[in-house]
């Protein structure tokens, strides 16, 4: 049971110069399942990395509890790691595999069996234990590989993108069965992936980078209704938030936000204030398509729009609109019928209507 | 803008399919390949076949001459398994094959290894390799010649060095082309030319190695020593083999350095068994004995290459598992 503290932590790659993290700060609790989550190139795979032991730390400091383990080995700090590409050992069969971090440890061989037999009936995959990996699908081999990290009971966890390789289908399955395995092991896990669909639906806390940068860790509900800045709130949700640039109006002394002629928005109280005492005479309007409904209801305000595209998801609709020139999206039930160039009456409450400050694009919380 | 069906291909296009001059007259394909094979047939397939006549005759330079030669059987090969010069020059080849082969495939191996463990510098890495490669890129004649003379009892620079550096006294000299000697400094030689081939295979076949497995090994906390045993090597095995039977095939014919350095003396004390047929062939004008020579090492070859075939074949099955 294990506490990661990142501390200031920098990564510099001396060739090509490359900062790839700079002064990234993580506190992550005893038994926690933490994402980190960001586009590709972000330096979240130099953070993981660093974590392991893979990669020296070229500043700060890294804690797991109280000991400093900046210069251990991997072993020494005694984590686990299923990879990517899932680095199974392609020499040795499934069951030798599952065994090759207990026959380092010179743990005897009818023990390291039962272990092996232990797993395998957990990842369900007692039949393959005497295949190879190249014999193997992706799905198969990817539960090799978490079953070789879950097999030494590590003190932390580190799973890297361990479901980017495999089929929508599979991917949910594994989902299930990591949160099932997180929930039985209570053990920390560090979990990095570019997909924010895993990071929200496995992670007690989602660290949100970009730019080599820390942007926002916070737990799904957080990120999802007080994202820090404009990156979080575009990179976070499906389909992603709707940006608007709108003038700031005064009108009978309440604050309306101005997209167009035709086109205003009503943000709740609290951010009229913090409008107002920044003394911004533009914004950036930040509303989820899925807060824009066709569904009236109390205190809701409603805008018009033309319909482009009415793209048709089974589960629900997705509407693209325009109001003027401003297009943006909105989700509908499945049963919406709108066609291009229908006019729609969409309805939105006003705590949900983000505002970011157009310089620094820090949202106004 | 209409689109007609017969102007759809562009200009360049149509020109390129319909080029008259392509269409050549029939006779030139045959005349091109034709050349070719007769070459093949002149110095190839005539000559074997002709080699494979005379092994049952008792031709020689005489014979050959008055074309009077007569056939006498199997007794060609009876002669030549019963010489004491062919079975001694077999022990010289298992020999040779033994600290020549083996040695330049374990000497390759391990300098590929270490080469890539310990040199982590790109730049420092091809440097180090080209150097090694050298000696491969001269000539085997050249590196025989050269060999030569610096292994020359009187005179020559490694006597001279032993000398200057005090393993030798300033009267005493290694014989090194000297009965006793002659096959182990012709293996030597040959080791310092050829190391170089299983160290490049090998290496290359290191450097495909994926890293994330390496890391994988050091996340799971095995030594260095663990992880050359359990993955590199069993890894690189089939390479590894690889790598011994090319040397191998290249022991077998090796004639070159035996020719230039010792031919095959003294005394007959270096003498492969292929040397011992071109002796027997172009120096001696044994012409029946010297073909029951090439059948024989030919035979040997056969079955040892279709052995190293079938070990191929399961390798390539093995790979497109793994």
């Amino acid at each position: 049971m294990t506490a990661v503290k990142i501390k200031n932590v920098n990564k510099i790659y001396e060739r090509g110069n490359v900062h790839a993290v700079q002064n990234l700060n993580l506190d992550i609790k005893d038994g926690e399942f933490v994402a980190l989550l960001g586009p590709s190139g972000c330096g979240k795979t130099s953070t993981l990395r660093m974590i392991v032991g893979l990669e020296t730390i070229s500043s700060g400091i890294i804690q797991f509890d109280d000991v400093i383990v900046n210069d251990l080995t991997p072993e020494q700090r005694n984590v686990a790691m299923a990879f990517e590409s899932y680095a199974l050992y392609p020499n040795l069969s499934i069951a030798e595999n599952l065994a090759f971090p207990l026959e380092v440890r010179g743990i005897p061989l009818e023990e390291r069996t039962m272990e092996v037999n232990r797993i395998a009936e957990m990842l369900q995959i007692s039949e393959l234990l005497n295949q190879r990996p190249g014999q193997l699908s992706g799905g198969q081999q990817q539960r090799v590989s978490l079953g070789r990290a879950l097999i030494r009971e590590p003190a932390v966890f580190i799973l890297d993108e361990v479901l980017s390789h495999l089929d929508a289908h599979l991917k949910f399955q594994m989902l299930f069965e990591l949160k099932k395995i997180h929930n039985s092991l209570g053990k920390t896990m560090v979990y990095v992936t570019h997909d924010q669909m895993e990071a929200l639906a496995l992670a007690d806390r989602v660290a949100v980078m970009a730019n080599a940068k820390l942007q926002q860790f916070a737990n799904r509900n957080e990120l999802y209704h007080r994202p820090v800045n404009r990156f979080v709130a575009d990179f976070i949700g499906e389909p992603s938030t709707n940006f608007l640039k709108a003038r700031v109006c005064t009108i009978e002394q309440k604050i309306v936000l101005e997209v167009n002629e035709n086109l205003n928005f009503y943000p709740d109280l609290r951010r009229q204030e913090l409008i107002n005492e920044k003394g911004l005479e533009e914004v950036i309007i930040g509303v989820r398509p899925q807060y824009l409904t066709l569904q009236d209801g109390t205190g809701k305000e409603s805008l018009t729009a033309e319909v482009l595209i009415n793209e048709y998801l089974g589960e629900r609709n997705i509407l693209e609109v325009k109001n003027g020139s401003d297009r943006f999206r909105a989700v509908v039930p499945p049963e919406c019928r709108a066609i291009q160039g229908d006019m729609v009456k969409l309805f939105y409450e006003p705590n949900h209507v983000l505002a970011f400050d157009p310089q620094t694009e820090v949202c106004l919380l | 803008m209409s689109l007609k069906a017969e102007s759809v291909s562009p200009d360049w296009f149509k020109h390129k399919r319909a080029d008259k001059n392509l269409i050549v007259n029939p006779v030139i394909p045959w005349l091109m390949i034709g050349f070719p094979v007769l070459i093949l047939v002149a110095i190839v397939i005539y000559p074997t076949i002709w080699m494979g006549y005379h092994a049952f005759q008792n031709t020689n330079m005489m014979k050959l001459f008055y074309q009077d030669w007569e056939y006498i059987g199997w007794q060609n090969f009876a002669t030549v398994l019963s010489d004491d010069r062919m079975w001694d020059s077999v022990g010289r080849l298992i020999q040779y094959l033994i600290f020549g082969a083996c040695l330049e495939v374990l000497l390759g191996t391990i300098l590929a290894l270490t080469l890539f463990e310990l040199v982590k510098s790109q730049l420092a890495r091809v440097i180090i390799l080209i150097l090694l490669v050298l000696p491969m890129m001269l000539p085997p004649s050249i590196v025989a010649t050269l060999w030569k003379f610096l292994l020359q009892a009187y005179n020559g620079a490694v006597n001279h060095l032993l000398i200057k550096i005090g393993i030798l006294g300033p009267m005493e000299r290694i014989e090194w082309l000297d009965a006793g000697l002659s096959l182990w400094s012709l293996t030597m030689v040959d080791v310092w030319q050829w190391t170089a081939l299983p160290l490049l295979i090998v290496y290359s076949g290191r450097v495909s190695l994926p890293p994330a497995i390496y890391e994988a090994a050091k996340v799971d906390g095995a030594s260095q020593f663990m992880v050359l045993r359990r993955l590199t090597l069993p890894l690189l095995k089939e390479i590894i083999a690889i790598a011994f039977i090319i040397r191998f095939m290249d022991a077998y014919k090796f004639v070159d350095k035996v020719y230039v350095m010792t031919s095959g003396g003294p005394a007959q004390s270096s003498e492969l068994p292929v040397f011992i047929a071109f002796q027997k062939g172009i120096r001696e004008v044994e012409i029946g004995e010297a073909a029951a020579y090439a059948w024989i090492i030919f035979a040997v070859a056969m079955v040892l290459i279709t052995l190293f075939l079938k070990y191929l074949k399961k390798v390539l099955k093995a790979q497109t598992f793994a």
